[in-house]
């Protein structure tokens, strides 16, 4: 990951917080005069909403939201960060702790009035404010500044708590709000305002067009933004009912973009108007093993041997055929195959080896019982394994898994639950045995979620409960600098010790799927692992169908 | 006064059902590690879902009896406004369904009841059963790979595979008669098949009545003998047939709409579902379990207007 340093020295030599050169940074459109026609995107999932402060991490609503609304900065398709509304990289002051952020003086909301750095506080306000913690955005920067201030209409000022590196990668991109608009509004009223299906007043390179609840939401061209407005005349998002849905879309040339399912690529790749874009995703193939004494689970998998034989027991290159339709990445590592901080060099490789997990097992002291399960102490190796129904393809892969477990005498009964009980089961109850999930990390990697000792409390995401000292001061290590490399190194340790301790199976890196008409450019090499949603870059998009 | 306890015991039923389903989620948002736990109890306290249920379920009904049917928990949207957004959407699928079906079940029924024991009748039998044992949503996606992909490839008039109006220059009434053509059928499809049988059987039944027998005696024209009196009769449990299946059409429309990503209460239905959101989940079995004892009560009324002997009594 390339890029420069922003200005302070602190950030130490050689470090970079992912920022691309200042000439680089969102440049204006010089094609308003240009007109590229009508796209249109499908989606699974129902647009709830388009106002960006509620982010919902679903597809759909908020990419609108970032179409419409500039944040301060926006990211490339590997994270790297650019200025949109800020007319340059922030300067970070020597201690890290101060931000500061000079807005481009041409910026202005559609009803003329000027977009300032009020504007930039409010937003940031309701994420972090108590006094709007009645508003369903989740103040997922709450206690994060120690202040926010304007000092002048285009100056900006946020004073950190503490050093937070994940600021502006993963923080700094939010679609800004109108204050003169909404700022009347009380933290409930937020909740329920048509603002938010219909916002009168937009900045970015797109305005609204029209809200059709459970049909479609249309964008126009925002010729007045200071970005220059899009290259297209509309842009409308359809709401179809599933990938099928959405594939016989692409096929009849009503859709010209639309995720796929790795099962449907053969019907898009058949169509010679059509072409499938792919790119390994943030996502991880995650499955956490039982480590918590008061489970019963643990009995068997606080054992490091038996998770790392289960582990050697399966075929993975042969599951990515098989379940994957070749689409996923065997992974190699703890996180994702797209971050920056991303590695594989020094760390325990886990590929199948049949022998070498029935050598664990047996030292471990599961003998084969003459029924073809092991057993230690009388007990059986028989455990269950609970993952996602309705969600291709994670219903084939356990049952592959345990039919996998069984050649080595692990007898696995595997259960499905609908999304929202799973991740019920594994952030609050934790009763279960394997748990195989899949998450996605945002571009800062932060593991404190994910990996720390705190995070083994209710409702975060240690569901393994793994406890390791020497894990929390490397993590608490790497979110304390913005220092790129030192971080890398941080993360980079992170991973050797997960890999080696194996809490949790990092299965599979999925890769995203999108079916696109081939007239369609500007989406294929930009559209990426961490800019799904961040779509600044929907304005350079044109349809040269002519339709 | 029996609407009351059926409409509340719906409501109660549902409430229990939707909040078994699942645990303790934040409705409509994806879980991921970026959302703390403090974030998801603080949005779950705003929504009130930290309640006792039966609190939960009180304050609901307290505003359904001032005429709410509450506020979605996904989008702020009160359930109200989402059903009067989409019911048009649903009513003239439904309406177009049901007159299709009704235009085209009577005539197949009757001339299968005249014909019957012929090649005509066991011909229209097979059709029959073949129209409602083919599962709904097979058939719209057979239609939707026909008329949408393999037409256009063929160079053909094709027609849209989803959604009530185009995306682009849509929503004219050209335009969204053509999208209403494939959903429309399929709905339709089921109730030809099922209604004609309902005709066949009850037109046979009316054509051994004594009146009929009478009439023919009479020298009354056969047309009149069939059209007259004996259709006129075969059609009273028809009526209740329809009366009952308004409601039914309008929920068994989930299927297709799903197909078609129809913007309707059913898929409606379907998405708030999926997203576990319990005020527009319980709003829309309300306005269901109403149109319910509504269609049946419709039927009554029309029962006795056909029927001078419920009539008079």
């Amino acid at each position: 990951m390339g890029g420069i340093v922003a200005g302070s020295a602190a950030l130490g030599a050689g470090g970079s917080l992912g920022l691309l050169a200042p000439g680089t940074r969102a440049q204006a459109a010089t094609t308003a005069s240009r007109k590229g026609g009508n796209f249109i995107e499908a989606s699974p999932v129902q647009v709830k909403t388009v106002n960006p402060i509620f982010f919902s991490g679903e597809e759909g609503g908020d990419w609108l939201g970032h179409m419409m609304f500039a944040g301060l900065m926006t990211g490339n398709a590997s994270g790297e960060i650019q200025p949109l509304l800020a007319a340059a990289p922030p300067t970070i002051s020597e201690d890290q702790l101060t931000i500061t952020f000079k807005l481009r003086s041409d910026a202005k909301w559609t009803d003329g009035q000027p977009l300032t750095a009020d504007d930039v506080v409010f937003t940031y306000k309701i994420h972090s404010d108590p006094a709007y913690a009645k508003t369903n955005t989740g103040q997922r920067l709450a206690g994060r500044f120690s202040s926010i201030s304007a000092p002048d209409p285009h100056t900006v000022v946020f004073t950190l708590s503490a050093v937070w590196p994940a600021f502006l990668l993963s923080n700094a991109h939010y679609g800004i709000i109108p204050k003169h608009v909404l700022g009347s509004l009380s933290a409930e009223d937020l909740n329920t305002t048509p603002f938010n299906q219909n916002p009168a007043v937009t900045s970015g390179a797109f305005k609204m067009g029209s809200f059709k609840p459970g049909e479609q939401v249309s964008l126009q061209r925002n010729p007045a933004s200071f970005l220059g407005g899009s290259i297209l005349n509309h842009y409308t998002l359809l709401q179809l009912s599933g990938t099928t849905g959405i594939v016989n879309g692409l096929l009849s040339g009503e859709v010209h973009l639309g995720p796929l399912d790795p099962s449907l690529l053969s019907s898009v790749q058949s169509n010679p108007s059509l072409a499938v874009y792919s790119y390994v995703s943030n996502g991880m193939d995650l499955m956490y093993y039982q480590m918590d004494p008061s489970q019963p689970g643990s009995q068997i998998f606080a054992d490091h041997a038996v998770r790392q034989a289960l582990l050697y027991a399966l075929d993975r290159k042969k599951m990515v055929k098989a379940i994957y339709y070749n689409q996923a990445v065997v992974a190699d590592s703890q996180l994702p195959r797209a971050s920056w901080a991303y590695t594989s060099k020094g760390l325990p490789h886990y590929g199948f080896d049949k022998a070498k997990a029935q050598s664990l097992l047996e030292g471990a002291g599961w003998k084969m019982g003459s029924s073809g399960v092991r057993q230690k102490n009388g007990k059986d190796l028989r455990f269950e394994i609970l993952s996602v129904s309705g969600q291709a393809p994670y219903p084939d892969m356990i049952a592959s898994m345990a039919d996998q477990w069984k050649a080595v005498g692990a007898a696995a009964t595997t259960r499905l639950l609908e999304s929202d009980s799973v991740v019920d089961v594994m952030i609050n109850k934790r009763n279960f045995d394997l748990l195989l999930f899949p998450l996605t990390l945002g571009a800062d990697p932060d593991l404190t979620p994910l990996w720390s000792s705190k995070a083994t409390a209710q409702g975060a995401y240690n569901a393994s409960h793994y406890v390791n000292p020497q894990l929390d001061k490397l993590i608490t290590d790497a979110g304390a600098t913005n220092n790129i490399n030192r971080r890398k190194q941080l993360y980079a340790e992170c991973q050797k010790v997960l890999m080696t301790d194996l809490p949790a199976a990092v299965l599979f890196y999925p890769k995203a799927l999108w079916g696109i008409n081939k007239h369609v450019q500007g989406v294929r090499g930009v559209l990426g692992a961490y800019n799904k949603y961040q779509r600044a870059w929907m304005r350079k998009v044109n349809d040269t169908s002519g339709a | 006064m029996s609407i009351i306890p059926i409409v509340i015991g719906v409501t109660i039923v549902t409430f229990l059902l939707a909040h078994a389903a699942a645990g303790s989620i934040v409705p409509g948002l994806k879980y991921s590690p970026d959302l703390s736990p403090r974030d998801i109890a603080n949005i779950r306290n705003n929504l009130g879902l930290n309640r006792p249920l039966p609190v939960q379920y009180l304050i609901w009904l307290l505003g359904l009896l001032h005429g709410s049917f509450g506020i979605s928990m996904v989008n702020g949207v009160p359930v109200t406004t989402q059903i009067a957004q989409r019911l048009p959407n649903t009513l003239i699928l439904t309406t177009t369904a049901l007159v299709i079906g009704a235009t085209l079940s009577i005539p197949i029924g009757i001339l299968a009841a005249l014909k019957r024991g012929t090649v005509v009748d066991h011909g229209l039998t097979v059709v029959s059963v073949l129209g409602f044992s083919i599962p709904q949503f097979w058939l719209g996606l057979i239609m939707i790979i026909l008329f949408s992909i393999e037409f256009r490839k063929w160079g053909l008039p094709s027609l849209p595979p989803g959604g009530a109006e185009s995306p682009v220059d849509g929503g004219g009434v050209l335009d969204r008669l053509v999208h209403l053509v494939m959903p429309a059928t399929v709905l339709a499809t089921f109730y030809i098949c099922v209604w004609s049988r309902f005709v066949r059987s009850s037109m046979l039944e009316a054509l051994t009545q004594d009146y009929v027998n009478t009439a023919r005696a009479k020298g009354m024209k056969e047309r009149r003998v069939i059209f007259v009196h004996a259709l006129r009769n075969a059609l009273i449990p028809v009526i209740t047939l329809l009366g009952a299946e308004l409601p039914a059409l309008l929920s068994g429309g989930l299927v297709v709409e799903v197909v078609f990503s129809w913007p309707g209460i059913g898929y409606l239905a379907y998405q708030v579902a999926l997203a576990h959101d319990y005020t527009t989940i319980l709003g829309l079995t309300t306005f269901a379990a109403l149109l319910v004892v509504i269609g049946n009560l419709l039927a009554d009324v029309a029962y006795g207007l056909v029927d001078p002997r419920i009539r008079h009594s």
